[in-house]
């Protein structure tokens, strides 16, 4: 992430700090103001107050967290390891690509949350069709993104690995996969935004568990403190997610560091 | 040991016979690339193509390297038929190709692309693979040194004297270099030029140079194929018997600017024509 001209660490904790407090004061002006309904928001110091009295030391709060945090680690990892190997036969099969590729392109363009109803009917479980729907929220994205990192792949870099002798095996292996790792990882990035977000609607829509019910009880039981409670979990959720997949990238494109 | 030895000395043998390129058809505004071009290469002689750009020469480049096939002629390797019109192009270790932009596989370090073509080769020890790989990027101008890194950390210069590294261990017949010091500044190109001719006295090999620029190939060459352009064709060939060892330092002698001046006229004749039909395209 080097597009920007480099603030050093602590001007950018200090601008981050008050970027949030500037924003904790807005949501505190909007919860007074006379524009929105008396009650309706809760302004953050009640937030916080009703989250360390009712929230904090509740363990079925935490077992929302849990539950949606296990939901998505599966639908995400499902969604990887059936996307990654069809994008690749995608790719690199012209055969496959003719056969698979139309119907992969009818199916693209359905969203998530079409799929609940069918999902619902056809896996035993909620549980099993929470976790497809999340799963097929991040397989298209990987999919294309493998496909578009094969065609990215400088043909020089093929061309090279021949002209010194490479056998097939070779080039797979060394060559072509490292060279989609970044397409990859960008894949994951976006992945796991669209996973969390299919899976919070659908938690909403048919489960009984989660941040995203635990969201949508607080809207039924007119709490809003729960709702803005809800909703900051998931963010933090979120965040968090992403800041795994930044350390797995760090990790795994070292060469593209400096 | 004296047997392998006369067979190392009679490696890179390069017969080019008619060898003819069309893309396209040649009676419905086809181009014709290479219009029979014949040439022979001893062992460890070091040619250099010039001609000005798609006269050519980087399509005679990618059928030597197995890229391209000819629709025309043949290219025999020490004997055996490499390139025709009925033989399967194919690219293998025994002529490597050093490309123009640089193909360097920026997420392997350096000493790990430098074994990437070496190690799929029926090789004896990883080990003594290692330690020849270290022993020619020392010799390459300390580059043993930046042998953990990887290849965005170090300079354009040096990716060039890797990837040459790269190419020599696997201990092809021919070294195939296509423009590869196109993209450099003055003082980084004389540099690389001195390295070239340095290395092509410790490691002789049959070399292929492409450049369009004649004082480079007039530098490095034992010999300097001037093409023309549409069709392709070999207009002139120019023995330099500047003596070896060689430097930049040549450069500057009576004996250098008097090949340049007599060459001269055959490339910018060529450059002009080339220049031409580009104008008379866009027209």
């Amino acid at each position: 992430m080097v597009f920007l001209p480099n603030a050093s660490k602590r001007t950018s904790w200090r601008r981050g700090g008050t970027a949030i407090l500037l924003f904790v004061l807005l949501w505190a002006a909007v919860a007074h103001s006379p524009l929105i309904a008396e009650g309706s928001l809760p302004n953050p110091w009640e937030t916080v107050d009703y989250f360390l009295s009712e929230f904090l030391g509740d363990s079925g709060y935490w077992s929302s967290w849990w539950v949606s945090f296990q939901r998505v680690l599966y639908g995400f990892l499902a969604a990887q390891l059936l996307g990654i190997p069809l994008g690749l036969l995608l790719g690199l099969s012209r055969r496959a690509n003719a056969f698979v590729f139309p119907v992969f392109e009818l199916l693209r363009p359905i969203p998530p949350l079409a799929w609940v109803p069918l999902s619902i009917l056809f896996w035993p479980t909620t549980e099993s069709s929470i976790v497809f729907i999340t799963t097929v929220g991040a397989f298209f994205i990987i999919v294309m993104n493998v496909l578009y990192g094969i065609h990215g792949i400088p043909k020089q870099y093929l061309w090279q690995a021949r002209s010194l002798g490479a056998r097939r095996s070779a080039i797979f292996l060394r060559i072509i996969l490292p060279a989609i790792l970044p397409s990859v990882i960008a894949g994951m990035v976006l992945g796991i935004a669209v996973t969390w977000n299919v899976l919070i609607a659908a938690e909403m829509i048919a489960s009984d568990s989660g941040l995203g019910r635990l969201t949508w009880e607080g809207y039924v039981s007119a709490t809003p403190a729960v709702v803005i409670i809800g909703m900051a979990s998931i963010g933090l959720a979120g965040v968090i997610s992403t800041a795994l997949i930044h350390v797995f990238e760090r990790a795994a494109l070292r060469w593209r560091s400096e | 040991m004296a047997e392998t030895q006369s067979q190392t000395r009679a490696r890179g043998a390069v017969a080019i016979e008619h060898l003819g390129k069309v893309y396209g058809q040649a009676d419905k505004g086809g181009v014709v690339a290479l219009d029979d071009c014949s040439l022979d290469i001893a062992p460890n002689e070091f040619i250099a193509l010039v001609g000005p750009s798609g006269c050519g020469k980087s399509t005679l480049a990618n059928i030597l390297a197995g890229f391209d096939q000819p629709n025309g002629g043949s290219v025999a390797l020490d004997g055996q038929t490499i390139a025709s019109s009925d033989v399967l192009a194919k690219p293998g270790p025994d002529r490597v190709m050093v490309f123009q932009h640089g193909a360097l596989f920026p997420w392997m370090t350096i000493l790990d692309n430098v074994l990437y073509g070496a190690t799929r080769s029926a090789a004896p020890h990883s080990q003594d693979l290692r330690a020849s790989a270290l022993d020619l990027l020392r010799r390459s101008g300390g580059l043993d040194r930046v042998a953990e890194r990887f290849p965005g950390q170090v300079s354009s210069g040096m990716q060039r004297r890797i990837e040459i590294v790269r190419a020599l261990m696997t201990d092809p017949a021919i070294l195939i270099l296509d423009e590869p010091f196109r993209a450099m500044d003055s003082v980084a190109k004389s540099r690389m030029h001195n390295h070239v001719l340095a290395l092509h006295e410790s490691v002789p090999k049959t070399t292929v140079f492409i450049t369009h620029d004649l004082q480079e190939a007039l530098l490095l060459a034992d010999r300097v194929v001037v093409m023309t352009t549409r069709p392709g064709r070999i207009k002139q060939i120019v023995d330099v018997d500047l003596p070896r060892p060689r430097t930049t330092e040549v450069l500057a002698s009576e004996a250098f600017l008097e090949l340049k001046a007599a060459t001269h006229q055959a490339v910018h004749e060529e450059a002009l024509k080339a220049f031409e039909a580009g104008e008379k395209e866009r027209a």
